[in-house]
């Protein structure tokens, strides 16, 4: 199978587990005890007003029905409106989401250079200090969680050392830039403000940080014992053998068959980091869609926490087709026999 | 006695003492390694602070309602080893409570997800390629495609904010990942020789799943568990410190981490020492399954 065949199987494949996330996550909001319209209107609105908008979220409808309707609107892009805002929960999730996409593409993009270079090196110079330095600490990071980080990383990088600002996504009083992306630095790059650059970087770095930590110590890890299986395999020592430069050995031969698993498992890692960006974004004071996501949450505003969680299955749904796509690339078996070894 | 009896009972008493021999080794190679040591330390006294909170904890009343607001906000010291919250509670006795309730919770989760996912995994593996593996495959691939703390987080924004509640969550996010590790062993087992030896003999489904596949998984699903019991702890202080799981006054880490942070940078200790609570537990079990993980792989080997 070439690669062309192998993106459209994955693709049917994607589509597919789209529609079961779809129902599992309607069946999910239906778990919610007691009635959604009365849980909206308040417990003192009249009988006939409740009974309405039961009618207009069609909750009146056999369940079956109400998942169509529901797949119906969700298909167009409309994720009803939030009870909590009163606002289309799309429009919200285009407000909020932007800050949470900027700090979880940063850490990603920490996770995947700085994680796999550790663990390239720390594997090219196994059981030395340095690999022993790498392995502990990768241990450390992967047993604390992000929110721990996070607490770590401001007591000591915030208040001790005073050299990274503890919250918010700019310096208070400074104005945004012109919203292009709605993230805060492509935009004043954008608007060519390379001070307004520099400082939403700063107030980024800190979380982004805490965040990659877990994961980047996971992909260190993994890329290294990885290498480590790989480097005794009889096509490595045949090219040592004939005298190519250990480097390119190293850097061509030996990285792309050993990047196939750990770049697999990253990707979930990286589609967690949304998750656990909710609690480090509560802690850094910055405002992305956690904010929003714990008050819809604390309000049990079901559609919202719907249609956040659609969006965010389908951006994972969407990173695994590029992760698998990637992995294809790297490993012709996994094209040819079209799976995942 | 005859001599079948005696053949009988000989092997019998062989067998204990093969098993009580292959104890031995696992444990020897467990102990080589220092870090699996200090593992099975760490583990043992967290285990042993959460079953016996009551009589370690220095004040145990401060696990519940109490206030003390005379002792409030105080800093770490020979009376409050690690310093006293908001309303005069020592941190270190509720930080002892907490690991009661995350042991309590991954035991439960675990206890649910283990039998579901490898019972499905088994099946679904066994009869790979028929429509029990399509169906089973795909709805684990569904719960799999979102992270398990989304999911969980999902699941527990749903219903009431109890500790019941996050363990049903976690447990609905959970499973998938049984299925899929023992279908990925069940799958590749089913062909082996003594698997086809079984089916030719005739032997029962129920026989060739439980007696002849599932012992071959055990070694993995048991370091499996052993790690997962501080993912799960993890997982649970990420629900409680966005308010779901056990309420308050009980004492949560992740709750209490949440609180702290508001208190930062001047009550530095009401959240450094919980998150260091959270990282000493998920430590002491990633060492402690390491250690299992080394100990049994080699004695396949």
């Amino acid at each position: 199978m070439r690669l062309g065949p192998f993106i459209l199987r994955r693709l049917a494949l994607s589509i597919f587990v789209l529609f079961g996330l779809s129902i599992l996550i309607f069946f999910i909001a239906r778990i919610v005890p007691g009635d959604p319209a009365r849980m909206a209107l308040g417990p003192r609105a009249p009988v006939d007003v409740v009974e309405r908008l039961r009618q207009q979220m069609h909750l009146d409808k056999p369940l079956l029905q109400q998942y169509g309707l529901w797949l119906w609107e969700v298909a167009h892009g409309n994720l009803g409106g939030s009870l909590l805002t009163r606002r289309p929960v799309t429009q919200d999730i285009r407000e909020f989401f932007p800050a949470t996409l900027e700090l979880v593409g940063l850490s990603a993009l920490f996770i995947a250079v700085v994680g796999i270079s550790l663990g390239v090196i720390s594997a090219r110079y196994a059981n030395t200090w340095f690999d022993n330095v790498v392995r502990l600490f990768s241990y450390l990071g992967i047993s604390t969680p992000a929110f721990a980080w996070a607490v770590i990383l401001m007591l000591y990088f915030c208040f001790t050392l005073n050299i990274f600002p503890s919250s918010g996504r700019l310096t208070a009083g400074v104005i945004p830039p012109a919203t292009i992306t709605g993230m805060y630095t492509i935009d004043s790059l954008l608007n060519g403000r390379l001070d307004l650059f520099w400082d939403a970087l700063v107030h980024l770095i800190l979380p982004a940080i805490a965040l990659a930590l877990p994961p980047m110590s996971q992909a260190a890890r993994l890329t290294r014992s990885s290498m480590a299986d790989n480097q005794n395999k009889d096509y490595i020592a045949s090219m040592i053998a004939y005298g190519v430069p250990i480097r390119i050995v190293t850097g061509k031969y030996l990285l792309k068959p050993s990047l196939v698993s750990p770049i697999t498992v990253l990707a979930l890692d990286v589609a967690s980091t949304f998750g656990y960006a909710f609690m480090v974004e509560q802690i850094f004071g910055f405002p992305g869609l956690a904010r929003y996501g714990i008050q819809v949450i604390l309000n049990k505003d079901v559609n919202a926490i719907v249609g956040v969680v659609m969006v965010l299955g389908v951006i994972f749904i969407t990173l695994n087709i590029v992760v698998d796509i990637i992995a294809a690339y790297l490993d012709p078996r996994i094209r040819l026999l079209g799976r995942n070894t | 006695m005859t001599n079948k009896e005696t053949l009988i009972s000989s092997s019998f008493e062989n067998q204990w003492i093969r098993r009580l021999d292959s104890l031995k080794r696992t444990w020897y190679r467990f102990s080589k390694n220092w870090l699996s040591i200090l593992g099975l330390v760490m583990v043992t006294t967290i285990v042993f602070l959460a079953v016996f909170a009551p009589y370690v904890a220095p004040y145990p009343q401060h696990s519940s309602k109490f206030v003390d607001f005379k002792n409030k906000n105080q800093p770490p010291s020979w009376q409050y080893l690690l310093g006293t919250d908001t309303i005069g509670r020592d941190i270190l006795s509720r930080i002892i409570f907490a690991f009661r309730n995350a042991l309590l919770m991954a035991t439960a989760v675990l206890a649910i997800s283990v039998p579901l996912g490898t019972l499905t995994g088994l099946t679904a593996g066994y009869y790979s390629g028929t429509w029990v593996d399509t169906v089973i495959m795909r709805v684990t691939d569904v719960f799999i495609s979102i992270p398990h703390i989304i999911l969980a987080l999902t699941i527990a924004a749903m219903m009431k904010p109890t500790l019941m509640n996050s363990m049903i969550a976690i447990t609905a996010a959970w499973w998938p990942w049984y299925t899929r590790m023992v279908y990925g062993m069940s799958s590749s087992i089913r062909n082996e020789y003594f698997v086809n030896a079984a089916e030719l003999c005739g032997a029962s489904n129920f026989h060739i799943l439980f007696r002849e596949i599932l012992p071959n998984c055990y070694s993995t699903i048991l370091t499996k568990m052993a790690l997962d019991v501080g993912w799960v702890t993890l997982v649970g202080a990420a629900l409680s410190f966005v308010g779901m799981g056990e309420q308050p006054p009980k004492p949560a880490l992740g709750t209490m981490i949440a609180d702290g942070v508001e208190r930062m940078p001047g009550q530095w200790w009401i959240a450094l020492f919980p998150a260091l609570a959270i990282m000493f537990l998920v430590l002491g079990f990633n060492f402690f399954g390491d250690g299992i993980r080394d100990a049994l792989s080699q004695e396949e080997a």
